[in-house]
């Protein structure tokens, strides 16, 4: 049975992420839905989730995808990260991203 | 694409809230759209009228889109939201749909058996550049004919069921099948239409499929290689579709407009050359215009010089235009059957749909077995009873439509 989960947004900043593949996703706003095709979960991300996804459709380091994030939004830098952390734990809880330690993306 | 009132263009053209429709009804506004349509809304525009027409016309998500990036703060924030509403369920049944269109093929594949999958997800991505850009409640396969039977046992083993009579169940009381099958998955989430053939025969619609199996290529969708139809079989197979209805949404001119204006080369020279094996050129002359004159997409001078030498598809698509927005019913099969009479172009096509019409019609279909059914060895009198059942139905409408499109000089 598909679910519908909002995911808010860990690993270390040097790890590098990339959506995991098996999903399909979309969205008409700043909001998108995905789908694990294996299992027809949906997920729906917020607007900083889906551009958070936007920047691991191909592989990026973590440390990266926070500057990318503190440049577009007006936020603390210890929040930025903390909230980033916990959305890339939970897409990797739900298998929809591959995170990979000490290499180069 | 540029927008304009068109030559074409009937009542309710000039109303506000189809206005706004139809500068909403594309990917994505320039700046000067974009301003346009911000002068639009600050009109006294009626938002259930608007948001009607969209659902009529196909178009909800592209109109969620653009009132979302072009002008939210002059659009009622409960009208918004209800259609942000729709456009979610929308997403989420389409990527159920997709992901369920991909176990498909794969498990088909599995067996041996190769689909191409057309409409739908595939158009969704490969013309539109997002699977919520539209919506689809089902989806459409084509497998070979000779595949066909072992198909549809596959998918039945799969959990899927055939809406109408069973195909074995028709071919036990010596029918043949039907150019598609609408068929149900297991716990009814999932729609699919499993296609032999992309038009009925009924509609006596001249189709090479061997060149068009040749010619499917394959793209990326959610990770896996799915084959599609290449553009220029995609252009004809939109153009059949829109006819098959009589162009009766938006959304079916919006697909060709934008298959044309921002989806992969087309090759316009196969079109031309295709188009008689493809439905005939006055079918595809009919679909470009009104992309052309409805929606403003630039065709190639050769194109629109091909479609000018045949005024009857340009007075067919401005009668489709004049009554665009207005709800004539065009579903009676009398009426398809004389508008697809209009599609032939000449006396020896006309006469050749005649003949081919006369032999389907008198071809025996499951609505003669839905009327009376009768066991297999008995198949010989629904010769009979078809023609007796026909005539009661349809054949006083069918001559009333035909005198009326003769006085007016359209056949």
């Amino acid at each position: 049975m598909a679910s519908r989960r909002v995911l808010r947004a860990v690993i270390s900043e040097a790890a590098v992420v990339v959506a995991a593949p098996g999903q399909l996703s979309s969205g008409l706003d700043a909001e998108a839905t995905l789908l694990r095709i294996e299992t027809g979960e949906s997920f729906c991300l917020d607007a900083v989730g889906t551009r958070v996804w936007s920047f691991i459709q191909a592989p990026r380091r973590v440390r990266e995808i926070r500057d990318l994030l503190l440049k577009e939004y007006e936020v603390d830098a210890q929040q930025c990260r903390e909230d980033l952390m916990e959305l890339l734990e939970e897409l990797a809880r739900e298998g929809l991203i591959e995170i990979q330690e000490g290499v180069c993306p | 694409m540029p927008v304009s009132l068109s030559r074409s263009a009937g009542p309710g053209w000039d109303c506000l809230e189809n206005r706004i429709l139809l500068l909403c009804a594309r990917t994505r506004l320039d700046d000067r759209q974009a301003a346009l349509l911000k002068e639009l809304l600050s009109g006294p525009v009626q938002w259930e009228d608007l948001e009607l027409s969209a659902l009529r016309h196909g178009v909800m998500p592209l109109l969620y889109k653009s009132l979302n990036e072009g002008s939210p703060e002059v659009v009622p924030p409960h009208f918004l939201d209800r259609l942000r509403g729709y456009v979610k369920e929308n997403a989420r049944r389409n990527l159920f749909l997709t992901g369920e269109l991909l176990r498909i093929i794969r498990f088909l594949r599995e067996h041996g058996i190769r689909a191409i999958a057309f409409k739908g997800p595939v158009l969704a991505v490969s013309v539109y550049g997002d699977l919520a850009s539209r919506g689809f409640m089902d989806l459409d396969l084509l497998i070979r004919p000779e595949e066909f039977k072992k198909g549809m046992a596959l998918l039945t083993s799969d959990g899927y069921r055939a809406v109408l009579p069973h195909p074995q169940v028709k071919a036990a009381a010596g029918f043949q099948l039907d150019y598609e099958y609408d068929l149900v998955g297991h716990d009814r989430r999932a729609r699919l239409d499993l296609h032999r053939k992309i038009v009925p025969d009924l509609f006596c619609v001249p189709f090479d499929y061997e060149s068009l199996w040749r010619q499917a290529q394959p793209i990326q969708l959610g990770g896996s290689e799915v084959w599609t139809l290449c553009p220029e079989d995609l252009l004809s197979v939109l153009c059949i579709h829109g006819a098959k209805d009589q162009w009766p949404k938006l959304e079916g001119i919006l697909a060709v407009a934008l298959l044309i204006s921002a989806g992969d080369p087309i090759d316009w020279e196969k079109v031309m050359r295709q188009a008689p094996a493809r439905g005939g050129d006055r079918l595809h002359g009919l679909g470009l215009w009104l992309a052309y004159d409805l929606l403003g997409v630039p065709l190639p001078e050769a194109v629109l010089r091909r479609i000018h030498a045949d005024p009857p598809a340009i007075r067919l698509a401005r009668e489709i235009g004049t009554n665009f927005f207005q709800q004539k019913d065009r579903q009676n099969i009398g009426s398809k059957l004389l508008f697809f009479f209009s599609l032939s172009r000449g006396a020896g096509q006309k006469m050749k749909f005649l003949g081919r019409l006369g032999l389907t019609l008198t071809r025996p279909t499951e609505n003669e077995w839905r009327w009376l059914p009768l066991p297999g060895w008995l198949f010989p009198l629904y010769y009979l009873l078809r023609p007796l059942r026909l005539a009661g139905r349809y054949g006083g409408e069918f001559l009333r439509r035909a005198r009326r499109k003769h006085a007016e000089g359209e056949i």
